[in-house]
């Protein structure tokens, strides 16, 4: 565990709990900051301009951010009586507090981008530890998955480069999950767009990727953004600007 | 003469029209290139071609065979003549490449002296003793005279040109797009149709191979309200329509099922998935055959239109056009407009007729009906001087020639083909409904459609309304009214389309020269010749002649290929037709192909430290595995056994997160296991760990591991790093049928995992491991798993040993795989531990026995073979290839055993005998090895291999082993092994128990 520290720079390397990327963003700058009880890039040596690059096309790792996901003929139903919104598969739902509930087939995914959210995130999982439910089988996405956070308006055409799957913004809604082949690697796409107030909102995506293959699947990114002036950025980035803006929920707990 | 021919034309490209002539080119921006070594000048907005005929050079090419010279036909990249080499880059389309300032073009295939004098083509002469098919007939003797005589001087003598080698690399690239409706063509029937489906709501991607959108709109006569008028009109409303993208300059180069359609954009490949098509194609013109048709100066009466009125270049002085339809005239009319002296209109019709053959005779040009072109004449430099003139008796044949046209030029508009090759790859068919009329397209799919021209409609009024029809029609159907688009289309008839003309274009020659397909230098007698040797069928034919099988793919040999051997084997063209339209429609760049390939590969939470430890990495599946490591360079035998001396004395670590994780849960985990493994799981103890053997419904033996029971409905199942993804499919697959309650999860990125072997193992580990993890054989024997903390990390702790050694496998979390090996190797210093890698790990398994599923097994191999029975429980009332197992055993149907053999204390034994060594009895073949190495332990070469199953323990096998290098492969060289009982190391397993 990390404790947040206002004099030392933490680094990625500072827990015993690593992204598979962090060589990758220390080569590009990464400046680190503790975020709930571990570090998450902050930038990477272009805060605040980074936020303007999430614009055109941007990427950050969230790898360290909890997540996780539960399986099992009781799964759902364990959620929901918990109060967790999880919807039909292939839906996402946004709780009051930012925590994201993924429903792909009979898995639920639970993602804490944001800081109320990591905590909820953490809650379920003691709660399942002490509960043992019978039918609920949790799925240890935070290492299974690598977790990349990738905004931007050329986000849909930089996919296409990667991805058969027609991702263009109004054929893939917000709050919209896919499993489907990156790059020919299986992975978790997840649409949440950016808002923040008086601005239009901005396409975004959650990519969770086999751990492994994080590395290779950064270089494809990578190499597919560079006609789009694309760069990888810290999680302030998205977390700073766009998402610790005032929020409204709708109805069915999606972001307006 | 008209006004624009009296204007003065530039001096430096002589033969360029003056404004307003030429929508493409910008005459405020001049370009300079050079040809052949010679500098000219061109215009923004010029083909290669196009700027070089406004310099008066015709001559592009050589041709394949014969070498005669070769000028462009259609102005549109349909043939092989226009290839050059631009800037070293070969087969570049002279008519379809832009001209951009300071090119370098070079022609292809001429000889040494270039491309005026080219010696070769004195080959044209004795083109009578190079009949079709020579070859097959003559360079086939001696053994080797195609190899070292022949072949060198073919490929001196032809090709298209040369490969770069050191070209630049360039990147290239691809990309997925997606719409509800394709447009393929982007003429007046592609536009219209576009506009219709994007009316109706769809969204819409037209495509057109050539810059400028538009087709025959561009450079066609018959374009009512003003030259321009129609398409501007046309293509504002595209343009200002948003849910139409357009992309110019790109080629639809195939179609694949459910209308994936791959699109070839400059170094783009788009890969496009269209709900709906439309195939607006257009249609082919296609040329007479006539005696030296192939002259610089012979061209398609569309190419002169072309060159006319996009490029504003004259393409001659004086000029014959050649018609059997109203086009002719129309080209006549053009070209008087634009200057050029007229000679004469030759219609192969006896009775022409029509508002344009009125208007050529009121401005008095003469008119020769019934008549056809017999031969043309060269001049100087080759170029067109002059034709002969025949009257037509019949079909194909004519009297005499008794007039001679000197003219520079000659254009034909003698019949028009549909653009077939999309919609044949779709799986329409052509239909031909007579001797002497053009081929029709019918049979499409589902979901694919044309529009205008290619479907035989002529005028444009006809093309917009079937474009409009066509577009609603998609529309349709995507809203569900109706989808059998063919059905609802229907087709004009030829007299109504004029798209076909009821001529017979082909008139043989005495002396020969006509060309039916200019790639390939094919005359009418070569396609007759192959038809008289027994080639009746156009496949046949095609093979034998190779006619169709150049660059331009048959464009404009194929309806007078159907036509010749329809005729020679009194048949109908319609059932001869065309041969089998493959993809690409044209000719497409490899680095299309090549580039942005994935090539996917995953890599281990230690990766970079074996990397910083000097490890020779090499790839497992899609892992990246450490084979052994030289820091120092050291040579690859001497680490790996080093290495493995390290795990028989003192200690090794091994990363094997690559290893499968699976975790079963659910009241039926131990039942499920049962079914699906050979062994026995439902009285496995919780915390114990068990073999497990999967085999499919065949017995066969496909992927193997452990299972450890953690809770009496969890265990953790491991499998091999390239099966896991076969057995959680086959997990999932079996348990759809069973609905055993039951949760099956693969989790092999999700752990790290690392093997700690050797003596000095429970050393290590217990200075990393906290106190209340008790790690004594006594708490936690061999075959045993724990849960614990190792390093302070969440750890699950695995008692196996498949090196033969006291050994823990531990497990965490993969983002906790680099903390776990940076502490173990800390801990281990005192203890001399070091990394190995897999290339120790097999031969320490080697010396224990144990197999490795995949080098050890194939696609036949069960657990009998293999000398595992005692990993089948036969008790179980069923397991996954249980019964087969029962009666291969029943009926003896295995006649092979894997035995284990020593073969000598020679280490240099390893570089004869190998894995696939034959193994021999009497002569025959009767095995062979499937591992093989040399022990460091034991001082010998040991080895695993396929043996008659009555091979004893004792017996000599005879292995043929492989030449050394620098020996010849044909030296028999038979070694001679002895079968041994397994293990080779510690057979009472004394030492992974301890």
């Amino acid at each position: 565990m990390v404790k947040e520290s206002k004099n030392a720079a933490p680094r990625a390397t500072d827990g015993v709990a690593r992204s598979p990327l962090y060589r990758r963003l220390e080569a590009a700058g990464a400046r680190c900051r503790a975020f709930a009880d571990t570090v998450v890039v902050a930038d990477c040596g272009a805060s605040p301009e980074e936020e303007e690059r999430l614009r055109c096309l941007a990427w950050a790792d969230f790898s360290p951010l909890p997540r996780l996901g539960y399986k099992g003929w009781e799964a759902l139903s364990w959620l929901r009586a918990r109060g967790l919104g999880v919807g039909e598969s292939g839906e996402t739902r946004c709780s009051r507090d930012g925590l994201l509930a993924a429903r792909m087939g009979d898995e639920a995914l639970l993602l804490g981008a944001a800081r109320a959210a990591a905590e909820a995130c953490q809650r379920c999982a003691a709660d399942w530890e002490k509960e043992r439910p019978s039918g609920v089988f949790p799925v240890p996405r935070q290492s299974l998955s690598a977790w990349l956070r990738i905004g931007g308006t050329q986000a849909p055409a930089m996919f296409a480069k990667l991805c058969a799957l027609d991702l263009r913004t109004h054929r893939f809604p917000n709050l919209r999950v896919a499993q489907t082949v990156m790059a020919r690697m299986n992975v978790l796409l997840l649409r949440e767009d950016c808002v923040c107030a008086g601005a239009p909102a901005l396409p975004a995506y959650h990519l969770l990727m086999d751990s492994a293959a994080a590395e290779y699947l950064w270089e494809c990114i990578g190499d597919a953004a560079l006609e789009f002036d694309g760069v990888p950025v810290g999680c302030d980035a998205f977390l700073g600007a766009w998402e610790e803006a005032p929020q409204a929920f709708g109805e069915k707990g999606a972001r307006k | 003469m008209s006004k624009a021919a009296a204007t003065p034309l530039a001096a430096d490209a002589p033969w360029r029209l003056p404004a307003p002539a030429g929508l493409c080119v910008r005459r405020d921006r001049p370009l300079r290139f050079r040809y052949e070594g010679r500098a000219y000048s061109g215009l923004e907005g010029d083909s290669i071609a196009s700027a070089l005929l406004a310099n008066g050079v015709w001559m592009l090419s050589r041709s394949f065979k014969y070498h005669r010279p070769r000028g462009p036909l259609s102005m549109a990249g349909l043939e092989a003549d226009t290839l050059v080499r631009v800037n070293g880059e070969a087969n570049v389309q002279a008519d379809m490449e832009a001209l951009r300032d300071g090119m370098e073009i070079r022609a292809q295939n001429c000889g040494p002296f270039g491309l005026r004098w080219d010696p070769s083509a004195l080959l044209g002469i004795f083109s009578r003793f190079l009949p079709v098919g020579f070859y097959y007939k003559a360079m086939y003797r001696p053994r080797l005279a195609w190899q070292y005589f022949w072949e060198p001087i073919v490929r001196a003598m032809t090709g298209l040109g040369r490969v770069r080698r050191d070209a630049p690399p360039a990147y290239y690239d691809k990309m997925y797009r997606f719409c509800d409706v394709a447009v393929i063509g982007a003429g007046a029937a592609g536009m219209a149709a576009a506009l219709e489906a994007a009316r109706g709501g769809c969204e819409v991607l037209l495509v057109e191979q050539e810059e400028r959108p538009g087709g025959m709109l561009n450079y066609a006569r018959d374009v009512p309200d003003g030259e321009s008028g129609r398409r501007d009109e046309l293509l504002r409303e595209v343009a200002e329509t948003p849910n139409i993208e357009f992309l110019s300059g790109t080629l639809c180069n195939a179609w694949f099922a459910d209308n994936w359609l791959p699109l070839v954009q400059g170094r783009r490949l788009y890969k496009l998935r269209a709900r709906e098509l439309i195939l607006a194609t257009g249609v082919m013109e296609q040329p007479a055959v006539f005696r030296n048709n192939d002259l610089p100066g012979v061209i398609l009466g569309s190419a002169a239109q072309r060159l006319l009125r996009l490029y504003g270049v004259r393409p001659g002085r004086r000029a014959v056009v050649l018609t059997a339809a109203a086009d002719g005239y129309e080209v006549a009319l053009d070209l008087l407009e634009a200057g050029v002296e007229v000679s004469a209109v030759v219609d192969m019709r006896p009775a022409p007729e029509g508002d344009c053959f009125q208007e050529v005779v009121r401005r008095g040009l003469g008119v020769f009906s019934g008549s056809c072109v017999l031969e043309a004449e060269a001049g100087r430099g080759g170029h067109l001087a002059a034709v002969r003139l025949a009257h037509i008796i019949s079909g194909g044949s004519c009297e005499d020639s008794k007039v001679r046209l000197e003219c520079d030029l000659l254009c034909m508009s003698v019949g028009r083909m549909p653009t077939y090759q999309l919609p044949l790859q779709a799986g329409a068919r052509l239909s031909h409904a007579g001797d002497l009329e053009g081929f029709r397209i019918s049979g499409l799919p589902e979901r694919v459609r044309l529009a205008g021209a290619v479907r035989g409609f002529r005028s444009l009024e006809e093309v917009l309304a079937d474009g409009r029809a066509v577009g609603a029609a998609a529309v349709a159907a995507l809203a569900g009214n109706g989808g059998d688009g063919e059905a609802a289309q229907d087709f004009p008839s030829p007299e109504e389309s004029g798209a076909a003309s009821p001529v017979w274009p082909i008139f043989q020659h005495a002396r020969g020269k006509e060309f039916v397909d200019r790639d390939e230098d094919l005359q009418i007698a070569d396609i007759l010749n192959a038809c008289a040797d027994g080639y009746a069928e156009l496949e046949l034919v095609k093979r034998y002649s190779t006619v169709g099988m150049g660059p331009s793919q048959g464009r404009h040999s194929a309806l007078a290929t159907a036509r010749l051997v329809a005729r020679a084997t009194g048949s109908e063209p319609a059932r001869v037709g065309v041969t089998t339209a493959r993809p690409p429609v044209a000719a497409e760049k490899l680095g299309v192909l090549a580039g942005r390939c994935f090539e996917p590969e995953r890599r281990t939470a230690m990766h970079h430290r074996h990397l910083e430890a000097g490890a020779r990495m090499l790839a497992a599946g899609l892992w990246w595995r450490p084979a052994y490591y030289s820091p120092g360079e050291a040579a690859r035998e001497q680490c790996i056994q080093e290495e493995v001396l390290a795990v028989r004395n003192g200690v090794g670590m091994i990363d094997v997160s690559t290893l499968g994780g699976l975790e079963v849960r659910g009241p039926d985990a131990a039942e499920f296991l049962n079914r699906i493994y050979t062994f026995a799981y439902k009285k496995q103890p919780v915390g114990r760990v068990r073999y497990v053997l999967m085999t499919n419904e065949a017995g066969v033996v496909t992927d193997d591991g452990v299972a450890c029971r953690l809770a009496e409905d969890h265990f953790y199942v491991t499998a091999t790093t390239g099966g896991v993804e076969n057995v959680y499919r086959n997990m999932l697959w079996w348990n759809a049928q069973w609905r055993l309650r039951v949760d099956i999860c693969n989790v092999t990125a999700a752990y790290a995992g690392v093997s700690l072997s050797g003596p000095r193992a429970r050393e290590v580990l217990r200075s990393v491991c906290a106190a209340d993890l008790r790690l004594e054989a006594s708490d936690f024997p061999y075959l045993g798993v724990r849960c614990g903390r190792v390093a302070g990390l969440p750890a699950r702790l695995l008692r196996i040993g498949f090196v033969g050694e006291l050994g823990y496998e531990i497990h965490v979390p993969s983002t906790h795989g680099e903390a776990l090996w940076d502490a173990l190797l800390r801990g281990g210093v005192e203890f001399g531990v070091r990394p190995v890698g897999i290339e120790a790990q097999r031969v320490l398994r080697l010396e224990k026995g144990h197999v490795i599923i995949g080098q050890d097994t194939d696609a036949m191999s069960t657990p009998q073979e293999l000398q595992m029975d005692w990993a089948v429980a036969g008790k179980k009332p069923f397991f996954v290839g249980g019964r087969s197992l029962e009666l291969r055993a029943r009926h003896q149907l295995s006649d092979r055993r894997l035995v284990a053999f020593e073969a000598g204390d020679d280490p240099d034994l390893g570089t004869l005998l190998r894995e696939s060594s034959l193994l021999l009895r009497n002569g025959a073949i009767v095995g062979h090895v499937t591992s093989v190495a040399w022990s460091p332990a034991l001082r010998k070469t040991i080895g695993l291999a396929y043996a008659p199953s009555d091979s004893k323990v004792g017996e000599v096998l005879h292995i043929k082993g492989q030449a050394p290098h620098g020996k010849s492969k044909d030296e028999k060289l038979i070694l001679q092994a002895r079968v041994v009982a397994a293990p080779f190391y510690d057979a009472g397993n004394q030492r992974q128990e301890v």
